[in-house]
């Protein structure tokens, strides 16, 4: 842990959206040193500070809904208390869902660790005209309840002072815990009983029993494993009380209702809220949709009119004068040296570079509909039109936003927490084709087709959306037996942005990619570079142009030479480089050919359609794969997902140059 | 096993009468119903049990259009949900 020995190890923890990460900044704001947990699976943060006069260590746990082994972040989150066992637990609750919050507590209090509670966002709370008295909850739970403002930084202090107390007179601890409900009261202390013997240390036998009831993957899977022969009683009772985790889950919320009975009013049903009067349109089939367009290009426009102006200046003033200088600071050295810095590394760099502008305006954006409580609303909005792809409506932003870059709207898929459902938006994401994919298409039709272009784009652009359909289809048979996951969401209430958390969040995610992604663009970058270079220290005699030409078999399936395979394949360093590649490899320059005299006539329209086609659905740039690879954490699948991409614009290449022929047109 | 109901416990039933019970996707909005009933397996009915949805709880309907998804208010907070699933919880009109 970095050498510093902490006195006292706090866990923060909380459902999602309840302003954990605005106490966790509040508190460790001014700490040196801020890392990840160092875990398998653990991506939670710690930090340190100091407090009267103590180190104590800060760990943020991923807010989770409950304790089940149903997602990793919740095994994450329970296994690091229960086996890490820090010395005290700072539970955040939203006042404003005060009595789902509590179902977390009321797993928690179940464990060896004692608790304080941070009831947040009381201000909120109080303007829906919901009253909380944190000394009643206090008495009834037994356990220290701080109201606080996190985000104004009020009852931070205190909610501090009141876990170091705790934590220093841990032995007192003595909740008020709550139990299964009455009819199968029996059936626990009698799975206890069984299986007593073979729980250890620091797993309690009651908690293994309980989570056995509630049918727990992992806790049956251990147990199973360690009782043998004598797991079948077990299972007979488990069987048996199938409908337990009703038993065990009501009895948690009779405990719920009983502890805020006294200590929340709420106001009379009826009252229409903020909330409520916003929803009324922003939850509206029609309205909805016509706010979450509205919404959509506002985010579009935010985006790309200060991106693309950013994304240029750096091109010009950043990377093309860094390309420029090389040369000159290298003057004397080999040419492929030059060439490997200038093209390769500052190409790679380049690449990751002006990326930056867009996923930074992107990720602001985005964070700032999550903070403010809309994105709930936008996918509840596109719920049924994403249900044909076997997606639910939170998948259509990440798709949506395809079209602007594919960069961060791969990433973006990680709002999506249903691990199937996220890959599957994933992979479906980089079938939208981008700005710079689609601009290479407008860029080249009019030269190969004139009059026509603008129909043959329609058709082209049709193309990739088709294949979005198909692949979405496919990978919903495939992955998910053509099943629908339960769409069942929060939609939190409006509320003021968090400046701070959503500008922490876009650091943390932009480090998080460039960490990711970054090794992976160079690496591929240096070694196009390096087949389009050598070994003849031009691309017309490189090994790009050899292997090109051992694809003229195939090309002439397609009726392209290797000039138009090597640009399909330059087009991964980026897209825009189709275009770059044409221009080098048919002599642009030369005799004062500009790019359209150059192309015209070389190519037959029905091979330039094909080419188009190809040039949509080929092999997503490397930005998008190491994207790709991030998120999906397996390169199996990245590769595998190229491979897909690669055989379709083949084939799909193929199909469009021969069908054309056999209806003679344009051959 | 897996699909069978899991309904009431007969000591919770509500009224001395059997009243009638419609799935959440039929009641309409600003009506509030008491859930006695949910079917469709383990996977979901723990899902929603966490949620709030356990037997005895009250369900307000904030929003349903007859098609889909509604919005309903459990224990003060608003959830969405996807009429296939309102479909699997049974409630009693109060």
């Amino acid at each position: 842990m970095n050498g510093q020995n902490p006195a006292v190890t706090i866990a923060l923890v909380g459902q999602p959206n309840v302003g954990k990460s605005t106490v966790f900044n509040a508190l460790t704001g001014q700490s040196q040193y801020v890392s990840n947990w160092p875990g398998k699976t653990c991506e939670c943060q710690m930090g340190y500070f100091d407090f009267e006069g103590e180190t104590i260590c800060l760990v943020d746990l991923p807010g989770t809904y409950s304790l089940s082994a149903s997602s990793v972040e919740e095994r994450m989150a329970r296994e690091f208390i229960i086996e890490h066992s820090p010395d005290v637990l700072l539970v955040i609750l939203d006042a404003a869902c005060l009595e789902r919050n509590l179902y977390l507590v009321a797993e928690l209090l179940c464990l060896p660790v004692p608790l304080v509670l941070g009831i947040n966002r009381m201000d909120l709370a109080a303007a829906q005209e919901i009253h909380i008295e944190p000394q009643v909850l206090e008495a009834a739970i037994r356990v220290p309840v701080v109201p606080l403002i996190a985000q104004r930084g009020e009852g931070i202090e205190a909610l501090i002072a009141a876990a170091l107390q705790t934590a220093h007179h841990s032995a007192a601890w003595q909740p008020n815990r709550p139990i299964i409900r009455q009819d199968h009261q029996e059936v626990l202390l009698q799975i206890e009983g069984m299986i007593r013997k073979q729980v250890r240390a620091p797993y309690s036998s009651d908690w293994m029993a309980m989570k056995l009831l509630e049918g727990d993957g992992v806790v049956t899977e251990t147990m199973k494993e360690r009782l043998g022969a004598d797991w079948e009683g077990v299972h007979a009772l488990l069987i048996q009380h199938d409908d337990a985790f009703l038993a065990v889950a009501g009895g948690r919320y009779d405990w719920i209702n009983r502890m805020v009975r006294a200590a929340v009013v709420r106001p009379r049903s009826g009252q229409v809220t903020v909330t409520d009067r916003i929803d009324r349109y922003a939850t509206h089939p029609l309205w909805g949709l016509l706010i979450l367009m509205a919404v959509m290009a506002g985010l579009f426009g935010f985006t790309f009119s200060l991106g693309i102006p950013l994304q240029g200046w750096l091109e010009e003033q950043v990377i093309q004068a860094a390309a420029d200088s090389v040369p000159v600071l290298l003057s004397g050295s080999p040419n492929w040296l030059v060439g490997l810095s200038a093209n390769g590394i500052i190409g790679g760099v380049g690449t990751l570079l002006t990326l930056l502008p867009i996923l930074i305006l992107f990720f602001t954006g985005m964070g700032l509909l999550e903070g403010v409580g809309y994105m709930a609303r936008a996918a509840f909005v596109m719920d049924r039109w994403m249900h044909p792809l076997g997606l639910h409506g939170k998948s259509f932003l990440p798709l949506s936003f395809g079209v602007g870059c594919n960069v961060p709207a791969v990433m973006e898929s990680r709002i999506i927490e249903e691990p199937t459902a996220r890959l599957i938006t994933i992979l479906l994401t980089p079938m939208v084709p981008c700005f710079p994919r689609l601009s290479v298409v407008v860029l080249l039709a009019p030269i190969f087709f004139g009059g026509r272009a603008f129909a043959v784009c329609l058709l082209l652009f049709g193309l990739p959306l088709t294949f979005l359909v198909i692949f979405g289809k496919a990978f919903h048979e495939l992955f998910q037996g053509g099943k629908h996951n339960a769409f069942i969401m929060e939609l939190p209430l409006y509320q003021p942005p968090d400046w701070s958390a959503i500008l922490k969040s876009v650091g943390q995610r932009v480090v998080d990619f460039l960490k990711g992604a970054g090794s992976v663009i160079l690496v591929i970058s240096v070694g196009l570079w390096a087949l389009s270079y050598f070994p003849g220290g031009d691309i017309n005699s490189s090994y790009l142009a050899l292997w090109g030409h051992r694809l003229d078999p195939l090309g002439s399936l397609i009726g392209l030479d290797w000039r138009m395979a090597v640009a399909l394949i330059t087009s991964m360093l980026r897209s825009e480089n189709t275009i770059t590649t044409l221009a080098v490899l048919y002599g642009v320059g030369q005799d004062h050919l500009n790019f359209t005299e150059a192309l015209t006539g070389q190519v037959l329209p029905a091979a330039a359609l094909a080419f188009l086609a190809m040039q949509l659905l080929f092999i997503p740039c490397i930005a998008t794969m190491a994207a790709i690879r991030n998120e999906s954490k397996s390169w199996g699948w990245s590769l595998g997902y190229a491979g897909l991409r690669l055989v379709t614009s083949i084939t799909v290449g193929i199909l469009i140059y021969q069908g054309s022929r056999l209806f003679q047109w344009g051959g | 096993m897996e699909n069978q109901p899991r309904t009431l416990h007969p000591s919770q039933s509500y009224g001395e009468n059997e009243i009638r019970e419609i799935p959440l996707s039929s009641l309409p909005a600003g009506k509030t119903g008491v859930v006695c009933q949910l079917e469709g397996g383990k996977e979901f009915t723990a899902r929603v049990a966490c949620l709030g949805f356990t037997l005895g709880a009250q369900v307000t309907v904030l929003q349903n259009y007859g098609r889909g998804p509604m919005i309903v208010s459990l224990l003060g907070a608003h959830i969405a949900l996807g009429r296939g699933e309102a479909r699997r919880i049974q409630v009693q009109p109060l």
